[in-house]
């Protein structure tokens, strides 16, 4: 441990903090008194799926390109899990596999 | 809102959402793992895992967390970049304000572990007929808080025992989310928005580069789903 007890409780705190500050935010905002504003309720409906988009760009944010193995074993993997998932649609196989075939490349191949 | 609870109730939420909730346990297993090991190696036994989970209970900010930990003590910096890092969640809780309108007095919870999982699948799922949808959302955020706290302890543990090359382990999070973005794409429907936010994200990515292109993201997406608000 680098921090001390008490300095690493302090760092719990914070993240919490942080993280609980942008997951109660929507719902103090519209707090089921009045009607739901139609844009937010819109939003509501075209988010989950953009969110999801978000995510999977988000995880390969630090993936180089045109350095290193130019993300060849990234590419390679999410296939894998891309076209596993449409063959099957079995979660386990399609992330379980997909991450076996990525520590594969990185570790032996590239 | 005092709204009363029937015990009864909760265990049949639990269980009718349980099998929605297991691939991401097994999901869960390989970025446990690595988390636990990545504590471990800073000094963090299984009990510490355990408390940064139940309390903070997000674990992609939880990982981030780790090398910074290591480069000093900064409370503040810790603070600002987890509400950053967990922007999205707002959006989440947008997204979901119909379906957790009427979840009292669970609501608290199903708010306070509003992390990435229990986002996908609350927008994935329904109650099943007869049954109370605050039960069933209930069940599955209650299941999924409990893995991750488990697992992630487990993984401290395990850390010590297991020694093996973990490099790419973290990929196992990366492929989970290819997979629940291609459950909403199967929607037709979704599709434009799927696109959008991929193409809104990607554009930030290279433009504002790998630390500071979430939130130019997010604007992003607000911006165009606005203009887009009468076509979508």
């Amino acid at each position: 441990m680098k921090l001390t007890v008490i300095q690493t409780l302090i760092i719990i705190l914070a993240i919490a903090v942080g993280t609980q500050i942008s997951r109660w935010l929507p719902f103090l905002a519209f707090s089921g008194k009045k009607e739901t504003p139609a844009f937010v309720k819109y939003l509501g409906r075209v988010l989950p799926p953009a969110l999801m988009g978000l995510l999977v760009v988000y995880c390969f944010k630090n993936t180089p390109i045109f350095t290193g193995s130019h993300g060849l074993p990234e590419l390679i993997a999410a296939l894998f899990v891309v076209l596993s998932y449409e063959w099957k649609e079995n979660l386990l196989l399609s992330v379980g596999g997909g991450t076996v075939a990525y520590m594969l490349l990185v570790q032996f191949v590239f | 809102m005092k709204r009363k609870v029937e015990i009864k109730e909760v265990f049949r939420g639990v269980k009718a959402a349980f099998p929605s909730t297991v691939p991401i346990f097994f999901g869960w297993i390989f970025v446990a793992l690595t988390y636990g090991v990545l504590m471990e190696e800073l000094g963090y036994g299984p009990l510490w895992t355990l408390l940064f989970s139940m309390i903070c209970f997000c674990g992609g900010m939880q990982i981030a967390a780790v090398p910074m930990m290591a480069a000093g003590f900064d409370p503040v910096q810790m603070l600002i970049m987890s509400y950053f890092v967990n922007f999205r969640h707002t959006f989440y809780g947008l997204a979901l304000l119909e379906k957790y309108k009427d979840t009292q007095p669970f609501k608290p919870f199903l708010i306070y572990a509003l992390a990435d999982e229990p986002f996908s699948l609350a927008v994935s799922s329904d109650a099943p007929e007869g049954m109370e949808p605050r039960y069933f959302f209930f069940g599955q955020t209650l299941l999924l808080y409990v893995y991750w706290c488990g697992l992630t302890a487990l993984g401290s543990v395990l850390g010590k025992i297991i020694t093996f090359d973990t490099t790419g382990l973290d990929f196992a999070l990366n492929a989970l989310f290819i997979v629940f973005f291609l459950q909403q794409w199967k929607d037709k429907a979704k599709r434009p928005a799927c696109i959008i936010g991929v193409a809104v994200t990607l554009l930030a990515r290279i433009a504002f580069g790998p630390t500071m292109f979430l939130i130019p993201a997010l604007a992003g997406m607000l911006l165009v789903f606005w203009l887009g608000r009468n076509k979508l």
